[in-house]
């Protein structure tokens, strides 16, 4: 070791400046992209200023008639908003009622509570990859009745969970309004991790959201939306997969191209929300729900089976590759294991019909070593049950005979 | 070699490259080093706390890209080293136009002792000096955080080790 390295080595031992804690680096990184948009806000605003000023003076032509959600509240909000707030029915329409989206689930009678009549209830949290694309879809679903303004707060999902460090935003700060319903979202956690395990907490569910919460979803899983005491869905109703690597950009992007995989995902899960939210409204509903694609996806959410789910072959078991197969392909089994259980828990029916399906999860799991001929790493699905069967059944009617 | 080499992109994009250590534990145990080679690169506590603070925050939101990298710390030391130049450069402008002169803080012991003892070199020497003995980098690791050839670091290096030599009276020692 050099005479050099020796002297050096106190400084190490004995540092010269404390070390900031990984929260403190977040919140340099987040006031550093606040300066960035504050700094692109100035520049914008210059540029529509002259633009502006151009158009005052060239322009005598009437303007052209928009939509009353895609106006001056939505000036405010990223482009990649944007796209998600515009996606054209007409996408809507072409991306259909994909098989590997979960339906939202009927809420019985049985466990019915008047707590969020007339809410949109959402809780999620920073961390979980699954709201990362629940958010997407809410966004795109919720748009076409009210419009979203204070949209801008960006965040990484979990770097230490399944599908890690996707690209997303919460809906801390955000505001919506709508003459149909209120929107009332809550994120539980941030993605920072907190001193004592977990995550640090970040906003309190309200006592209607929280007696919803707890009757519609006694695991505690995450995302859960709750719509209008109407229909829920529990964690995400797509795979989170379709995100990974996406920057926000890429993703709004993709959500008007009907044959992306984001868009399969977002705007097919965003077809059922829409249709769930039709069944909200009081008085004229708006032109989407008259839509061929939004009356289809009712349907389905009455029957719980989606008509173009039967003809996809989603129902048979993805083949499983070969142990030493890249991981490439292992990855792509996993999306259609998922896909497959996706479309298990949609269609599931008890076998005796006197029995009332409560909760249906599709769950993952990562072995640690190789397991069933599926090697270490790969998002293993399965899917989790709970009902109620009348008394002298023992649960065993919930479940269907081979 | 450049910090990500090409072989390395087509594993992330195939997918194919599992990351192996996290932030916490890279940051646990590169920080007060890199904090150390910046003081001693620069002579200024307060310069190479904010290169190194900025630098980790960007590592942090960046980090699955940047845990996959050949060399994670060589990026993260890019990036302080170029911050602090920015800072001290801001810092250069403010004191000219409102005439300010702010005295270099005394560096405590035993840091101020290695400063004086390299406070003569030039500021790439101290540079390649502290990279190689500080933070204990090898030459083209030095070469690409430094984004010079492995030929300068060494004949750097080399210079540096005959003029601190002859300072301790001791080449061999370096």
């Amino acid at each position: 070791m050099s005479q050099l390295t020796r002297l050096s080595r106190v400084l190490i031992d004995e540092p010269l400046a404390p070390r900031p804690n990984v929260e403190d680096l977040w919140t340099r990184s987040r006031r550093r992209q606040q300066r960035r948009r504050s700094v692109t806000a100035g520049l914008l605003a210059l540029i529509v200023i002259g633009a502006f000023s151009i158009t005052k003076i060239e322009s005598t032509s009437p303007s052209s008639p928009t939509s009353p959600y895609t106006s001056t509240a939505n000036v405010q909000l990223a482009s990649y908003y944007q796209a998600a707030v515009a996606v054209p029915d007409a996408t809507l329409q072409a991306v259909g009622l994909p098989s590997n989206v979960a339906i939202p689930t009927k809420i019985t009678s049985s466990v019915s509570t008047v707590a969020t009549n007339g809410v949109v209830s959402y809780v999620g949290a920073e961390y979980c990859p699954y709201c990362a694309i629940q958010r997407w879809a809410l966004l795109v679903a919720l748009s076409k009745f009210g419009s979203f303004t204070n949209l801008d707060n960006q965040i990484l999902s979990s770097s230490s969970d399944v599908y890690p460090s996707l690209a997303s935003w919460s809906f801390i700060g955000a505001k919506y309004s709508s003459t149909y319903f209120t929107f009332d979202p809550t994120e539980v956690t941030s993605s920072t991790p907190g001193d004592v395990g977990g995550y640090q907490p970040l906003e309190k569910m309200s006592a209607a959201q929280q007696r919803a919460f707890s009757k519609f979803n006694p695991q505690g899983g995450l995302p859960f939306v709750d719509i209008g005491n109407n229909y829920v869905t529990l964690g995400a109703s797509s795979s989170p997969s379709v995100l990974e690597g996406l920057t926000l950009g890429e993703i709004g992007g993709d959500l008007s191209s009907a044959s992306s995989p984001v868009a399969q995902a977002i705007d097919g899960t965003a077809n059922y929300l829409i249709a769930a939210l039709c069944t909200m409204v009081q008085g004229p509903t708006p032109s989407v729900c008259s839509t061929p694609i939004i009356r289809l996806a009712s349907k389905a959410l009455v029957t719980g089976v989606s008509s173009s789910s039967k003809s996809q072959g989603i129902t048979t078991y993805p083949t499983q590759p070969p142990t030493n197969a890249p991981l490439s392909v292992w990855r792509a089994w996993s999306v259609k294991d998922h896909a497959f259980w996706l479309h298990a828990a949609a269609t599931f029916r008890p076998a005796n019909p006197a029995c009332t399906v409560q909760k249906i999860d599709v769950t993952p799991n990562r072995y640690k070593k190789t397991t069933l001929g599926i090697p270490p790493g790969v998002t293993v699905w399965g899917m989790s049950l709970e009902g109620r069967c009348p008394p002298g059944d023992k649960g065993k009617g919930l479940i269907k005979s081979p | 070699m450049d910090i990500v080499s090409g072989q390395r992109i087509a594993l992330i994009q195939k997918g194919e490259l599992v990351f192996v250590e996290s932030f916490d534990a890279w940051y646990g145990r590169e920080h007060d080093r890199m904090i150390a080679t910046l003081v001693l690169s620069t002579g200024d506590i307060e310069l190479a706390v904010e290169g190194v603070d900025e630098a980790c925050s960007r590592a942090l939101v960046r980090w699955k890209r940047i845990s996959a990298m050949e060399s994670p710390t060589g990026w993260v030391y890019r990036v302080a080293i170029n911050h602090a130049r920015r800072v001290a450069r801001r810092r250069g402008m403010e004191q000219r136009v409102f005439r300010k002169q702010v005295p270099m803080p005394d560096l405590p012991a035993p840091a101020g002792e290695i400063w004086e003892l390299v406070a003569s070199l030039s500021q790439r020497q101290r540079q390649v000096v502290m990279l190689r003995h500080v933070a204990e980098m090898k030459e083209n690791e030095i070469a690409t955080v430094l984004g010079i050839s492995r030929g300068t670091v060494s004949s750097t290096l080399h210079d540096a080790h005959q003029r601190l030599g002859r300072l301790l009276g001791d080449e061999d020692e370096l």
